[in-house]
């Protein structure tokens, strides 16, 4: 039971007048803050505006504000054209694929890496991990395609020896996407766990004795004791990556993709690469994007929310 | 605290908003204003001293301040220049330049932008007075009344008299731009005949391995030829690892002379069973695709070229395992911008056993021949702006800058320096090209050398760059009056002054229609869709997406053969 005096401590003006204590005891941290908040809004903010020209047409010398409205003609644009659904039906099939398979690997392969008990082993492979990560898809695709050259790549060079005959992997719609989803796990595989290996370094090692001492081996400690463990972060994770279901790879596509396999690879990106920015269309190409941020935020909103409703984990 | 998070960034936003509004440019205006030529300073009066913001057309920022040719050029017109050091061949920097609106006084960029009525239509642009054109750009004016229809080019709608760009002379692409080559030694190994008399393209220097004769294959002939380089070990390696051709993904100047022997050239238009067309949905195009995916069955085509770009494909033909390639005039007389380029970089290296053959045109089935036109109607091409915030005053002296480094054969030293001095020739003195010196710049830097010059070339400054082995061929062959007359493919119809919608239909569809043409091709000639059985819903298609309205705004442009009327 709350006593008259403890009631009259908790009123508003007394929290407030608490938090500006607190705040002036703390201003030096406060005015650090400041700092990335001021950058933030000029960086992330300010440009926000910009996004208005999806819903005109742009003029460079009549400005954003002064460019007419043009009563969402790169809206209805965007849905009548049959190149941009067989895009975004291209791009949320891979990305999803990505999310399926790209996703769970880093995770798994962070696992395994904290399993290995040689440290210089475990150093070297990390390394080698992290290479391709560093390299642009602009080089990685010439190392792609000559993999999968029919006359010098060495899975063909294989299939031949065994009497088969040549595959053009990478003009064949069968394999294109599987390539593009090993691809990208080879890519990003390394660079991915760090996250991952940063949370397992930070499990209290009394969990670990208490599994020890209830019996439990590597793998039930793997399993009861990591994977749980990592869970909030790989949570946060899954939610972020839905974020960007629209994003499934421009780089990789474009330095990988030709004609042949455009019914299963062109994606949103390229496709407003070719038809939008190549020919200076700035204003349809945000619509584009804010369409595809759109997305992106109402999935993560929904992922969140679903998620806070299971369990006590998610962004917010 | 929730309500004041809220609060806060809604201000926030709304504080953003206010901001850029009002950072916006209201003024934009494209009224153009009556000039009073009359009042403007006389040509050659240079007393008053004006700052310009000039840039070049090919230039990739490197100028460097108070160069050899800024200082000249300073002088001559009593101007204080200011350089613009934006990559010219960059097109998000060029693209970013024309939506921020922060252009320099003039501007040619070598990619990207916008077209002159978009810019003019944006408030970025000027128009340009013939008055002050003529009083002040004589040599320019001359050269396009013997260019027609160059003085009717480019004029702002409605007015006879004012020009939204100024154009550029293409001397550099006159004739055949492309023909095809074949590998000579595997010619001699297998015994096939060349088609002509054949003749070295130069003493040394890897040209002694490179041979052009006048004389043709016929697309049967070729067709035997592509057999036996594929299948006749032409390398002599005991395997059946070559093939005869080898196109790329990325252009489809591969089919240049291909496409010519049936008539047409891809991008352009032609009337066929009395209505009007473009290539790309003609039943030649149809015909020249069922040649092609015959040859790709039989095993004549490279399958790798799926992936290749035409980069790629350079890099695979100097293996010797190509036996046909495209090239232009340059690539077989070995220019230095084109070193590394196929097929010359078969016979770069010394050692080298390789020898090329160039030859016309392929002949079709009914005696075409030839390949489309660089530039479909005439030979002016290219784009030079003035900013809107150019004066009058300023804009009397950029014009006789203009006039005098790029029509003024004495300018030389602008893209030069003084011969002897900055340059040399490389080698008959006034016939070769000319090799700047390696102590100064070779492009802008130091020297400021191409750093304020627009792309117009008359034939004289051809032959400035051109080396002698590129004018020899051209001249014997690939530009010759009587080649150009014959071997030219010109579309039917061409909006070249802009009486209509096409560009911004272009605008709007040019992606998706692209996309569908890009592919049908490589589908059909990988053996993916049966050309005879996909052809109607791939016109279809076409048409549904833009193809249609493309045609019927086509319609209403003026026939080429009418424009090229003197």
């Amino acid at each position: 039971m709350q006593t008259a005096l403890q009631k009259a401590e908790t009123t508003p003006e007394r929290k407030t007048k608490a938090t500006w204590v607190q705040m002036k005891k703390m201003k030096g941290l406060y005015f650090m803050m400041l700092i990335p908040m001021v950058m933030l809004f000029i960086f992330h903010y300010i440009p926000m505006y910009g996004i208005l020209i999806a819903f005109k047409n742009f003029s460079p010398g009549l400005g954003i504000w002064d460019s007419p409205w043009n009563n969402f003609e790169h809206f209805k644009r965007l849905f009548s054209d049959f190149l941009f659904l067989r895009a975004l039906k291209n791009t949320i099939v891979i990305s999803l694929l990505k999310i399926v398979i790209v996703f769970p690997a880093p995770i798994i392969f962070a696992i395994l890496l904290n399993e290995i008990k040689n440290e210089k082993f475990k150093k070297v492979t990390q390394s080698i991990s992290y290479l391709p990560h560093f390299m642009s898809w602009v080089i990685l695709s010439a190392m792609v395609i000559e993999v999968f050259s029919p006359q010098r790549g060495i899975i063909n060079f294989f299939i031949t020896l065994f009497g088969g005959d040549p595959i053009n992997f990478m003009a064949d719609k069968t394999s294109f996407v599987p390539i593009l989803i090993l691809t990208d796990m080879w890519k990003e595989i390394g660079w991915g766990a760090i996250i991952y290996l940063a949370s397992i370094a930070s499990i209290d090692p009394q969990l670990y004795e208490a599994a020890e001492m209830d019996g439990a081996g590597r793998f039930h400690k793997m399993i009861h004791v990591t994977l749980p463990s990592i869970m909030p972060m790989v949570i946060i994770m899954f939610i972020l990556r839905l974020g960007s279901i629209l994003n499934a790879g421009f780089d990789q596509i474009l330095n990988l993709y030709n004609p042949l396999v455009y019914e299963v690879a062109d994606i949103i990106d390229t496709y407003v690469y070719r038809s939008g920015l190549e020919q200076f269309q700035f204003d349809y190409a945000t619509a584009v994007g804010l369409f595809k941020n759109v997305v992106g935020i109402v999935l993560i909103l929904t992922a969140n929310a679903i998620i806070r409703r299971k369990s006590e984990h998610g962004i917010w | 605290m929730n309500k004041y998070i809220k609060a806060l960034s809604l201000a926030a936003v709304s504080g953003a908003l206010i901001f850029t509004g009002a950072c916006s440019n209201k003024e934009a205006s494209n009224e153009s204003k009556k000039v009073d030529v009359a009042s403007l300073p006389k040509a050659g009066d240079f007393s008053k001293k004006l700052d310009l913001n000039l840039s070049g057309s090919v230039t990739r920022g490197k100028v460097e301040d108070g160069n050899y040719v800024q200082k000249r050029l300073e002088k001559q017109f009593n101007v204080k220049i200011i350089n613009t050091k934006a990559d010219t061949w960059n097109a998000d920097q060029v693209n970013l330049m024309v939506a921020s609106g922060d252009l320099p006084d003039t501007f040619a960029f070598t990619t990207g932008g916008k077209s002159a009525q978009e810019l003019y239509d944006s408030g970025l642009t000027r128009t340009i007075p013939k008055e002050m054109l003529e009083k002040y750009a004589p040599r320019y004016m001359k050269m396009l009344s013997e260019n027609p229809p160059g003085i009717k080019m480019n004029l702002k709608e409605g007015t006879d008299n004012e020009y939204l760009q100024l154009i550029g002379q293409y001397a550099h692409v006159d004739g055949l731009a492309w023909g095809p080559t074949f590998r000579l030694d595997w010619l001699e190994k297998l015994g096939i005949k060349p088609p002509g008399e054949i003749k070295q393209v130069g003493p040394s220097g890897g040209r002694e391995k490179i041979y052009y004769t006048e004389g043709a294959y016929t697309l049967e002939e070729v067709e035997e030829i592509l057999k036996a380089f594929t299948f006749k070990d032409p390398d002599g390696n005991g395997k059946n690892d070559t093939y005869g051709l080898s196109p790329y993904n990325n252009q489809i100047h591969w089919s240049a002379t291909l496409m010519g022997a049936f008539g047409i050239a891809p991008g352009y238009n032609l009337m066929e069973d009395g209505k009007l067309v473009t290539t790309e949905i003609s039943k030649k195009y149809k015909d020249f695709l069922k040649l092609m995916a015959k040859w790709y069955k039989m095993g004549l085509i490279d399958p790798e070229f799926t992936t290749l770009d035409n980069n790629k494909s350079w890099e695979k033909y100097k293996q010797g395992k190509i036996g046909y390639y495209i090239a232009q005039p340059s690539y077989i007389a070995m220019d230095d911008w084109a070193k590394g380029r196929a097929p010359q970089n078969i016979v770069e290296n010394p050692n080298s056993t390789a020898k090329l053959l160039a030859t016309a045109p392929e002949i079709g089935k009914d005696g075409q021949q030839g390949e489309g036109a660089y530039i479909p109607v005439g030979n002016l091409a290219d784009a030079f702006y003035v900013s809107k915030d150019v004066t009058d005053e300023e804009l009397a002296r950029i014009l006789q800058i203009f006039d005098y480094i790029n029509f003024d054969n004495d300018a030389r030293w602008t893209l030069y320096g003084e011969v002897g001095v900055h340059s040399d020739w490389e080698g008959t003195p006034e016939k070769s090209a000319l090799k700047v010196r390696p102590e100064y710049a070779e492009q802008e830097g130091n020297s400021g050398f191409w750093a304020y010059n627009f792309r117009t070339y008359d034939k004289e400054r051809v032959s400035w760059f051109q080396s002698e082995y590129t004018s020899k061929v051209k001249n014997e062959f690939y530009a010759r009056e009587d080649v150009k007359e014959k071997m030219l493919i010109r579309p039917y119809k061409w909006d070249l002054l802009n009486e209509t919608k096409l560009k911004d239909l272009s605008k709007r569809y040019g992606g998706q229609l692209t996309t569908i043409v890009d592919e049908f091709r490589m589908k059909a000639i990988v053996g993916e869709v049966d050309i005879d059985k996909e052809w109607d819903k791939y016109v279809e298609n076409w048409m549904n997406n833009g193809g249609r309205e493309t045609l019927a705004e086509l319609e209403k442009a003026p026939k080429v053969s009418d424009l090229m009327k003197k």
